[in-house]
């Protein structure tokens, strides 16, 4: 083994919370290495919200220059160039990797592009991309290292070279079918997406509602209604039991519904089915490092692992998945290190699903209260008797709030509306 | 602004009985706390089904 290289600050994963604890701590004067495998910035700039956001707003543009006749703006057909929504796109993640690289030149944190393995207690063996391998032992270890998508154990699956966020966001052509399987956010929103391009688009939904059942039935439901008018295809219950073919060169798969099972033939299958932590393979149990039966690492309150002097941060410990979560995952332990008393727990979290219109949610659903007992108050009102909303057009949706009971604190508000 | 309401731990009235600018989408907020059911009529709805008034304000006046 290579003499190690010393640190006091080592943080395997350039992501969100990540990238912003090592500029600040390499600003501060602490000798600071970021360890990454891929992605500089993490998957947020590179294959998550940006980009699906950038290419998400191409298709908007496309869906309202197809209606613009009905707002006087007479077009002819509408051509989709996927050449060129990805070069806009492309555009848009260089321009984010520059930055980035700009701040780790200013803060002087070091940036070592390889693949980490732990090979004893805050010792990380480095597979350098660029050739050959160092060591890296730090004083404090900090692991900001993922999700990915999850390719589920379905016969023929893998097999057919599934698209991922990741392949979906590259793709240089409008699929002729996109089946879609799993109606959450990532399914929801490239399914919308691609409609909008020019697609055919099927999502095949487990469970009896979109989103996991996770928002409220008055919420998915209009969430689904949505949709279908865009003419998307919807099959919620659908149990996925074969799935054959090669994405791109043509799919097929068979569902188990309530009335049987059913074959649907498509070009492309993008699988859009949760997530797997990226905790597998690096040493981990090495580095002291607990994980928790779903295999994300075990934390505290204030983000510390099972491991003394070990941090972890983000999706792979558990936060909920949203890249602002990450960043308030940052500020905890920057606050902590500095000697404050900060916690993760009771945190207010908002999150938006980039439909068009968009789905937001901050505090609890109605669903939520009730299986806690929460008595409330609730109110809704639909965009449509929203007055701006009468001059765009834009009158999809509805708006809910839930009020306490006996006090008038607001405990959750839910939005569909553009 | 309903999250940054939340944060402060403010009455809902201070949102809903606010000055919203019109013609926004946020002046719909006002309309939305107005539909808010009076305390003495709460109460855990048995199947987590909205609660709320059967159609919204006309607003087309």
């Amino acid at each position: 083994m290579p003499q190690p290289e010393r640190y006091e600050i080592l943080i395997l994963g350039s992501g969100e919370g990540g990238k912003l604890l090592a500029w600040e701590l390499a600003r501060a004067g602490r000798r600071t290495a970021v360890v990454e495998r891929r992605w500089i910035g993490g998957s947020c700039p590179n294959i998550a919200c940006l980009p699906t956001k950038n290419e998400i707003w191409s298709a908007k543009v496309a869906h309202q220059v197809r209606h613009g006749a009905q707002f006087g703006a007479m077009t002819g057909p509408v051509v989709i160039d996927m050449p060129t929504v990805r070069r806009r796109k492309h555009a848009m993640v260089d321009a984010q990797i520059a930055a980035h690289l700009q701040n780790y030149k200013a803060s002087g944190a070091e940036l070592i592009m390889g693949s980490g393995r732990f090979v004893a207690p805050k010792t990380l063996e480095v597979r350098l991309n660029e050739g050959g391998t160092c060591v890296l032992t730090s004083e404090k270890v900090f692991l900001n290292i993922g999700t990915h998508a999850t390719i589920p154990n379905i016969s023929g699956l893998e097999a057919a070279r599934p698209l991922t966020h990741v392949e979906a966001l590259e793709l240089d052509y409008v699929p002729a079918h996109l089946i879609v399987l799993g109606g959450g956010y990532v399914g929801l929103e490239l399914a919308q997406a691609h409609r909008r391009f020019g697609s055919r688009v099927t999502v095949i939904e487990h469970g009896p509602r979109l989103m996991g059942g996770r928002e409220d039935p008055d919420v998915t439901d209009e969430m689904q209604r949505i949709l279908c008018d865009e003419g998307i295809e919807v099959v919620t219950e659908a149990e996925t039991l074969r799935v054959h073919g090669r994405s791109g060169d043509g799919v097929g798969i068979v569902v188990r519904t309530a009335s049987g099972e059913r074959n649907i033939a498509g070009s492309d299958i993008l699988v859009a089915l949760g997530r797997t932590p990226n905790t597998a393979g690096i040493g981990l149990a090495e580095a002291g490092v607990e994980l928790d039966a779903r295999g994300y690492i075990r934390v505290n309150g204030r983000l510390e692992t099972s491991a003394p002097d070990v941090w972890a941060m983000g999706e792979c410990a558990g936060s909920p998945q949203f890249t602002h979560v990450s960043h308030d995952d940052f500020r905890i332990i920057r606050d902590n290190l500095a000697g404050g008393q900060r916690s993760t727990r009771a945190r207010l979290v908002p999150y938006c699903m980039f439909t068009d219109p968009p789905l937001a949610r901050v505090g609890l659903s109605e669903t939520e209260a009730h299986r806690q007992g929460v008595a409330t108050r609730v109110a809704t009102l639909p965009t449509s008797a929203v007055l701006r909303a009468k001059t765009t057009g834009e009158t999809q949706g509805f708006m809910k709030v839930l009020v306490g009971a006996s006090d008038d604190r607001i405990l959750g508000f839910t939005m569909i509306g553009a | 602004m309903v999250q940054m309401t939340m944060l402060a731990e403010l009455p809902c009235p201070m949102l809903g009985d606010a000055i919203l600018a019109h013609p926004t989408m946020a002046e719909g907020l006002g309309f939305l706390f107005s539909n808010v059911p009076p305390v003495s009529t709460s109460r855990v709805t048995p199947d987590g089904a909205s609660l709320a008034p059967a159609g919204p304000l006309a607003l087309d006046a």
